[in-house]
């Protein structure tokens, strides 16, 4: 694998978004405007560590695809869906071939202030390319003289108090009080995510996906729950691990894509659970960082842009990415 | 989340106090409805996905039993679900919402009320306000398109 990000497209604000995310991560930026030189790299032997796309519609995908699969099985192997990055300018609903194909890690939602999102996003990149996982916030914020506020949970009916904390936090440190709301909520999703829909039992059956979510448990060894919040200027941000590993890339994608259908999602009385409040989310303006090594553990972490106005709030760009090992 | 019900003539109100979390008992909190129902909405900041199910089912349930029920003084988070689920105010009329500002000048949060029968006939533009802080002009502070889409579909 050699050591460049290749970036496939014609848009100046994508280079620049991409050059500072590549400056972040430490790896150089190679630059072609389209598919089919794309693919005289590709053919010159050279596997680069990520690739971002321009995805303005499903014709760029199909070549994509094509491109992909004239490739050697080494080549495809080494190239997973978690180093394949998409710019998308449309609604994740307009391009259900991406959610369908197999190649979705990594969705970029533009927005008009994209290019100045390259820096938060080279962390998630970096993010993408370790190992070990992100311990996103460990790093993230403390090494840049952010606060961060770690929650252990003991029983599930600890998550009402916890989310209130959490809300108050950032409404103190100047964070807008919808903003607040928004991270107070997502919070809550994460951790009921964590404590309800992850646990699986020794053949992969939910344990508790049936429980009514106000059930009091115990979250003791395999079930404790870790919630850390942070902070800086810039952003806020929520992470909770499991220790199941249970996530699945097809459920998730499938609920968010649901939630943008019509750009309104229709509830049935009956919901299916896991994955759907935490595609929501997103559709609240979050971004989400998921990371799982399966049956061992999932970090879902969900990054909010720090903004004067709900509307600055709201117009920034957004990620769904997604880590599976 | 609390009830605070209160018997106006005919109709029963029910301020909805606090977040909308978990598999909230709205059959046990309201109780039996004689005549129509009003819920009025200001005081629920957040509504979690657990919340949105248990809302959902208690008013499809309403709407099968053939009670009227109406939404007044809906708060930027119930306004934000009734216009990104379509099926959210389960056929209620949404009477009036608080529509969030933001100033210009202090960047204090603020709500102003609206009636939803206003804002169509205005073409949902709402005019800038003082801002009861500081009396700098206090601005709508959402993306116009997403937050009165509910407007568009009733
Ligand atoms: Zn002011």
């Amino acid at each position: 694998m050699k050591d460049f990000v290749l970036l496939i497209s014609k848009t100046p604000e994508d280079r620049t978004f991409v050059e500072r995310a590549a400056q972040i991560a430490g790896i150089p930026v190679r630059v072609v405007d389209s598919i089919e030189s794309a693919g005289k790299v590709f053919q010159a032997g050279e596997i680069p560590q990520a690739v971002f796309l321009d995805l303005p519609e499903e014709r760029s995908y199909r070549e994509f695809d094509q491109l992909v699969n004239a490739q050697s099985r080494q080549f495809q192997e080494a190239l997973l869906s978690d180093r394949l990055h998409f710019l998308i300018s449309q609604n994740i609903d307009e391009c259900p071939y991406l959610i369908a194909g197999p190649y979705a890690g990594n969705i970029l939602k533009r927005s008009r202030a994209l290019e100045h999102g390259g820096e938060h996003y080279g962390r998630i990149l970096q993010g993408t390319l370790s190992q070990r996982g992100p311990e996103l916030l460990g790093t993230e914020f403390k090494n840049r003289g952010g606060v961060t506020r770690e929650f252990v949970l003991g029983r599930t009916i600890e998550k009402q108090s916890a989310i209130e904390k959490v809300r108050d936090l950032f409404v103190e440190h100047g964070f807008l009080g919808r903003v607040a709301e928004v991270i107070a909520t997502a919070a809550d999703e994460l951790l009921m995510n964590a404590m309800f829909d992850a646990p699986v039992d020794g053949a992969g059956h939910q344990i508790y996906s049936k429980v009514d979510r106000s059930t009091d448990l115990q979250l003791v060894g395999r079930h404790a729950v870790k919630m850390v919040v942070g902070f800086d200027g810039a952003y806020g941000a929520v992470s909770v691990v499991d220790s199941f590993g249970s996530l699945e890339r097809t459920k998730l994608l499938k609920h968010v894509l649901k939630l943008y259908k019509d750009d309104t999602y229709h509830l049935g009385t009956e919901v299916a659970g896991a994955g759907i409040g935490l595609a929501s989310v997103f559709q609240l303006g979050g971004s989400l960082f998921f990371f799982s090594e399966q049956r061992k553990k999932t970090e879902v972490i969900a990054f909010f842009k720090r903004a004067e106005t709900f509307r600055e709030y709201r117009g920034h760009f957004r990620f769904l990415t997604m880590q599976f090992r | 989340m609390k009830i605070k019900k209160e018997q106006d003539g005919g109709r029963l109100i029910a301020h909805l106090q606090g977040p909308l979390e978990n598999s909230f008992d709205f059959e046990r909190a309201i109780g039996p409805v004689k005549g129509d129902l009003v819920l009025a909405c200001s005081g629920v900041p957040r509504i979690n996905s657990e919340g949105v199910k248990a809302w959902i089912q208690y008013f499809e349930s309403l709407k099968k039993k053939g009670t009227h029920f109406s939404f007044i003084e809906c708060s930027p988070a119930v306004v934000q679900q009734i216009s990104a689920i379509s099926n959210f105010a389960c056929g209620g009329n949404v009477i009036s919402i608080q529509v969030p500002y933001v100033c210009t000048k202090c960047r204090h949060e603020s709500v102003v009320l609206f009636e939803t029968a206003d804002l169509k006939k205005s073409g949902n533009s709402v005019p800038d306000a003082a801002c009861p802080k500081c009396g700098g002009q206090s601005v709508f502070d959402d993306i116009e398109e997403e937050f009165f889409a509910f407007l568009k579909r009733s």
